[in-house]
């Protein structure tokens, strides 16, 4: 969970800065993120400020996605060991005095601790575990130690890896000592995936956290609530999701109430998370489709989607902005706000909401993360971006004065390297990545309903190189089974030079063989985010061979062409152009006008 | 602070402004079609020309300047406007009132009106190509495509794919998609940049099209025959009295088309646009104020809606009974859930009970969600399905 690890080292859990910011900057250093299919507005931005103002870019990925492929540099270090890249440059930078010490004086904590934690992180040690040489590590510490400002953005690649909360506080802590925070064009950009990832739990979706991201086990925090509801709070940390799938096995959890996600399918070990849904003695699913989830429910309640409702949305940059209800309900479904009003009320909670806005006042009063926040400052386009104060001022670049730490001071955070979970063997013997297309939503329960979109996308695949393609006969359409050592699906595969060597990748577009059949439930110990990235499979090929698994309608199959722009120039040049009123030697008054 | 005689009144501009923008901030009329401040000066229209101590320019390329001078008005500008306008107008065919563009915001309607262009001199010319459907969310039409160059700078500079581009050295320019591919063979990735800049209807969504305005949904060749009569009543009555019909036209479909901003539902970026419906149809999307996003989008948050309005939507709460769901009223069902959760409470404790919240609700559904399960039923077992890096 990012409030963990940017809690660790500059104090809020969000992106430190703006869209714009990432716009700005001198240079962008992107980690395990397919920005230009998971974030493709953002990914506009950078491609624009690359192709048209110099802003350099350095991409580390297993795939050579399209954001790879614009690169200044692009590096492909083995699965899992982005950690120890970043802390080697790091460890470079400090070692040859190329970190900010003005800024590392002024404002960081734990510098001497820091130092030490990179002993193991040489050059050499790096390119042993990395496969990147020295001289990339080199290159990449000059390149941003030369940038006048640098953004690091990332993603699932680094946060799905079961050292994910350390790897993006390395990245933390390489901004920091090259004081790359407070300014603008600067700072740490953990981008958020769903819509309202970052709104579920700034406003409490979590068990250990009340809204604003305040602790259940802070008195002081608690009766603030508990004055403000006008009840008793339980005090005790709750389950976290995963830990919820556990105690449901272990028969400790006995009912639960989910609303609209396709836990089933998308949660990695699908085949587990299903298997506890079964257990349950009762379970209630809120949706507006019956999902594969759905199938497990004991009562099942018809939502409403975006455009039926009122409400706000945050945004992967903390912006909070307000969405209008374009539609009445569909007859018979109920936006979700009241669906659980109704439920808290028959429980004899005696709420009394008439509209969100009234909602959004009360989080107000209880967070002082959103004192100022309210639908008359959200009106049409306008948004705020939190911490709002009383007085509606709002943050788009956080830390401009101090770091949201008592002394203000930021802190480096030491971290480790241990090495991931689901490592290839004899048997297994082929890295399984996964992430997202651009035209569908992970499963694509809600994009598979638009037809343009099944047309040209219909279903999922699994990516193979053209050097593994050759070694085992495998062509485009080839239907082959992956099994890891959790699961199996089948799938046709899809060679494409995106993915290198024993290097696989499976978009998680499919309700039929969602990939997170194949992964594993091991977590980030310290976020207990599931290391979905990490997977080991043994690819069978099947006697069989359908069509490409991609149309040729497919965009992925074009010719783009480039060019600086529209290119007047070259109109300009023929030989009937002439600027008006200039050409054909007067002034020209051809057309018959009324003025 | 920079200061510009502006048709004899002195204005303020920043330092690097355009002088469009300043023309504009000030109130001024001077023609633009292909400006957009969202994409700077594409340079193609020639009809923002303005005169400047005795010299034309363009104003959308001139940065303002300490002294300057400029006319908008003047014989030698309002000539030069005009003209390029004529050009523009021998590319497009004005039938607005049967046209699915006309809804006051169709630039080269507009730009007609205020020039109050009577009759074009430079005839019509139909250019030798099919309207392309290939895609299945928007169509081109060369023949209405007035060569603005703005879908072109949207794709190459804006959204950066990279597919557009126009072939100026042929006798018949047009807009290219990968160099002359079909839209549905080509690297388009459907982002919808370049049918949200088009400034007419060259570019159209086709969830317009036969949709948006009251005639438009004629069969073809009723539109080509009202198309004809369109031209026919041209030469004797001039554009104004066409543009009034068509602008009565536009009037009524105010009533029936609805205008109301979302913020999308897929991803974390956050673009924000309007969404145009009438009834329960989905017009288009509309990005242009959304403070994260402008004029951008992706495939889906530009076309992705077929959910809303699919026939697999649940519309009634479902009860488990022997195996099998049957529907239920939703008094039934939330007294169900109330009884059951309560009684789970009860026997085992708050804590055998927990809350998965969904990173699609809205920030108010997420608080009372998390409301529920600890002052009501008053456990802290609450979480997103996903943590929080997705
Ligand atoms: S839809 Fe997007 S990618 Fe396709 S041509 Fe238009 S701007 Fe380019
Ligand atoms: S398609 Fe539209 S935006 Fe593109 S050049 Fe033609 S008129 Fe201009
Ligand atoms: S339009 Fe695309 S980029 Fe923008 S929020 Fe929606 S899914 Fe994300």
């Amino acid at each position: 969970m990012a409030r963990t690890t940017s809690t660790r080292t500059v104090g809020y859990g969000g992106d430190s800065g703006s869209i714009t910011d990432m716009e700005k900057a001198d240079l962008v250093v992107i980690i395990g993120s397919n920005t230009a299919e998971s974030h493709p507005v953002i990914a506009t931005r950078v491609k624009s400020s690359h192709k048209l103002d110099g802003q350099k870019l350095i991409v580390s990925d297993l795939r050579e996605n399209e954001m790879a492929r614009r690169a200044d540099l692009f590096l492909h270090p083995k699965p899992g060991t982005d950690l120890i890249w970043l802390s080697a440059v790091s460890r470079y930078l400090l070692d040859n005095g190329l970190a900010h010490t003005q800024f590392l004086d002024q404002w960081v904590n734990g510098l001497d601790q820091y130092r030490k934690s990179l002993e193991p992180f040489t050059l050499e040690a790096a390119e042993r575990l990395t496969g990147l040489s020295e001289r990339t590590i080199r290159t990449v510490a000059h390149m941003i130690a030369e940038a006048k400002s640098t953004c690091i953005l990332w993603a699932m690649g680094v946060t799905q890896q079961s050292q994910g909360s350390d790897t993006s506080t390395a990245i933390s802590n390489l901004l920091l000592i090259t004081g790359n925070y407070m300014r603008p064009g600067t700072g740490s950009y953990p981008l958020r995936g769903h819509n309202n990832v970052q709104g579920a739990s700034d406003h409490g979706s979590m068990p250990n956290m009340l809204p604003g991201y305040q602790l259940v086990d802070d008195p002081e925090v608690r009766q603030r609530f508990e004055t403000g509801w006008k009840v008793k709070l339980p005090s005790t940390k709750g389950l976290d999701n995963h830990q919820m799938v556990e105690a449901i096995h272990e028969g400790k959890l006995k009912a639960m109430y989910l609303i609209g996600e396709e836990m089933s399918i998308v949660d990695s070990n699908a085949n587990y998370v299903g298997a506890a849904f079964e257990k349950l003695d009762f379970f209630v699913v809120q949706d507006i489709f019956f999902s594969n989830t759905c199938r497990y429910a004991d009562v099942v309640l018809p939502g409403a989607p975006s455009l039926e409702k009122e409400g706000t949305f945050t945004s992967t940059e903390r912006r909070i902005q307000r969405l209008y209800q374009v539609f009445e309900p569909l007859v018979g479904c109920q936006p979700d706000w009241k669906i659980i009003q109704d439920v808290a009320n028959q429980l004899g909670a005696g709420w009394n909401y008439q509209h969100p806005s009234e909602i959004m006042d009360e989080i107000a009063s209880l967070s002082p993360m959103f004192a100022g926040v309210n639908y008359e400052r959200l009106a049409g386009y306008k948004s705020l971006q939190w911490p709002v104060a009383a007085d509606g001022t709002d943050e788009p670049l956080l830390y401009t004065k101090r770091f949201a730490f008592p002394d203000g001071k930021a802190r480096l955070f030491p971290v480790s390297w241990i090495g991931p979970t689901d490592q290839p063997n004899a048997e297994f013997d082929l890295h399984l990545n996964n992430g997202r297309l651009l035209e569908h939503f992970h499963e694509g329960n809600l994009t598979y309903r638009t037809e343009g979109i099944r047309e040209k996308t219909p279903d999922t695949f699994v990516e193979v190189s053209p050097e593994l393609a050759e070694e085992r006969g495998i062509q485009s359409g080839t239907w082959v089974q992956l099994i890891s050592r959790y699961g199996k699906v089948r799938v046709r595969a899809l060679v494409t030079d995106r993915v290198h060597g024993k290097e696989l990748y499976m978009p998680m577009n499919s309700v039929e063989s969602p990939v997170n059949r194949l992964t594993s439930s091991h977590t980030d110990p310290v976020t207990n985010t599931p290391a979905y990235k990490e997977a080991s499979v043994h690819l069978k090929v099947l006697n069989e061979v359908g069509d490409s698994p991609l149309p040729r309608i497919n965009p992925r199959f074009g010719h783009p062409t480039p060019q600086g722009g529209v290119e007047v120039e070259r109109k300009w040049k023929r030989a009937d152009y002439a600027p008006p009123g200039n050409g054909n030697g007067n002034g020209l008054v051809q057309l018959q006008t009324k003025k | 602070m920079v200061k510009v005689n502006l048709d004899g009144v002195v204005r303020e501009g920043q330092p690097d402004e355009l002088l469009i923008d300043l023309i504009n901030r000030a109130g001024g009329s001077v023609p633009h079609v292909c400006y957009h401040p969202q994409l700077g000066p594409v340079q193609t229209c020639d009809t923002c020309i303005v005169e400047e101590n005795g010299r034309l320019i363009r104003a959308c390329a001139t940065k303002v300047a300490d002294g300057m001078t400029i006319s908008t008005k003047s014989a030698k500008a309002s000539a030069a406007q005009v003209e390029a306008f004529d050009r523009i107008l021998s590319n497009h065919l004005l039938y607005c009132t049967v046209c699915d563009n006309n809804n006051g915001n169709c630039t080269v309607h507009n730009t007609t009106k205020l020039l109050a262009i009577e009759h074009q001199r430079i005839p019509f010319r139909s250019k030798p190509y099919e309207v392309d459907n290939t895609n299945p969310f928007y169509r081109y039409d060369p023949d209405q495509c007035i060569l603005c160059g703005r879908c072109v700078e949207a794709c190459q500079n804006v959204e950066v794919n990279e597919t557009l581009s126009i072939n100026w050295e042929d006798p018949n320019p047009r807009v290219l998609w990968d160099g002359g591919s079909t839209i549905g063979e080509s690297s388009c990735v459907s982002c919808g940049h370049c049918v949200t800049v088009c400034p007419c209807n060259a570019l159209m969504e086709k969830s317009m099209l036969g949709h948006a305005g009251f005639l438009t949904s004629l069969k073809k060749s009723a539109l080509s025959g009202m198309i004809e009569v369109v031209k026919g009543v041209e030469p004797e009555t001039g554009y104004g009295s066409i543009l009034q019909v068509s602008e009565a036209e536009e009037a009524m479909r105010e009533h029936r088309i609805r205008k109301t901003k979302t913020v999308c539902t897929y991803c974390g970026v956050g673009c924000s646009f309007d969404v145009w419906t009438k009834d329960r149809h989905i017009l288009k999307i509309a990005p242009e104020h959304g403070p994260a996003n402008g004029i951008s989008t992706c495939v889906k948050g530009k076309f992705g809606w077929g959910h809303i309005n699919h026939e697999d939507r649940l519309t009634t709460p479902l009860i488990r009974e022997d195996g099998k769901f049957r529907e239920a009223s939703w008094k039934e069902a939330i007294g169900l859930v109330a009884r059951r959760l309560s009684e789970t409470k009860a026997k085992d404790g708050a804590d055998s009970v927990a809350f998965i919240s969904s990173s699609k609700c809205t920030n108010e559904e997420s608080y009372l969600m998390q409301k529920l399960a600890r002052a009501v039923i008053g456990t802290n077992n609450v979480d997103t399905y996903c943590g929080l890096w997705r």
